[in-house]
């Protein structure tokens, strides 16, 4: 079980996607094109919250493993998000726990 | 030109009989040098074990180090290598170590010119963090230099 380029990107699109919970925000996602990388940055209201980087140049079977430390997940957490067995609601609630963003008390479950 | 003459079977000398302990002793040094094999090849192969290096320049163009970036590179189990500048949370990887390196430099660059663009306002709380360690590390380059690709 690799993550790989693949996996990196469906991470990608599946955080764009909205959360399930209307309390959460939802995470918005900007590709920026700079040397090696196709760098994800993830914004959350109006703020600049985390970020990872793909490589652009590389074949999608390439593993891409530095995506889950960047994201503070364990490999398997990461591999279970990519293949849809986490929901972005609980990558959102786990941002929130790890300090990426601030969630308002209204957010807060 | 003289003809070697075959040995009859009766004058063919049989190799003598081994003892028992003769044989135990082989099969015991048999085992130590398979041992011993096994070893070399563990010593001979790639690291598997993580380990840090200190890297004093991104190879980057427009930014520069003030001073050396601890790197952890971590071997993956495909073969590759992941580079990641803990304090940071920052990380990147290649096929080797080399490679892994070099792209962390480029991706440590990159966010240091994000970030430097962007005031506190508009991060949050890692992103505020990520800015202020990378902001104690490196700096616009004051001689600009080409970005070279490392070869494998």
């Amino acid at each position: 079980m690799s993550f790989t380029k693949s996996h990196a990107l469906d991470t990608s699109k599946k955080l764009k996607t909205r959360p399930r919970k209307q309390n959460l925000p939802r995470l918005e996602v900007r590709e920026v094109r700079d040397g090696p990388h196709l760098i994800q940055q993830i914004w959350c209201n109006g703020r600049f919250v985390n970020q990872f980087g793909i490589k652009h140049a590389s074949r999608r079977d390439n593993s891409h493993g530095w995506v889950a430390r960047d994201l503070e997940l364990s490999p398997h957490r990461m591999y279970e998000f990519a293949i849809c067995q986490m929901t972005v609601d609980e990558m959102i609630e786990h941002f929130a726990a790890r300090g990426f963003l601030e969630l308002p008390e209204t957010f807060l479950l | 030109m003289a003809t070697p003459t075959k040995r009859s079977k009766k004058t063919a000398k049989k190799p003598p009989a081994k003892s028992p302990a003769l044989a135990d002793l082989q099969r015991a040094h048999r085992q130590i040098l398979g041992k011993l094999e096994t070893i070399l090849e563990e010593c001979s192969a790639p690291s598997r074990v993580p380990f840090c290096i200190f890297v004093s320049t991104l190879a980057h163009p427009e930014v520069g180090v003030i001073k050396p970036i601890p790197v952890t590179i971590e071997p993956e189990a495909d073969g590759s290598f992941v580079a990641s500048f803990v304090d940071a949370g920052i990380s990147s990887g290649g096929d080797s170590v080399r490679e892994a390196t070099w792209s962390l430099g480029q991706m440590l660059a990159s966010s240091f010119q994000t970030l430097r663009e962007l005031n506190d306002g508009q991060l949050g709380p890692k992103m505020r963090r990520v800015k202020a360690v990378l902001l104690e590390f490196l700096c616009p380059s004051p001689n600009p230099t080409p970005s070279t690709r490392p070869k494998n």
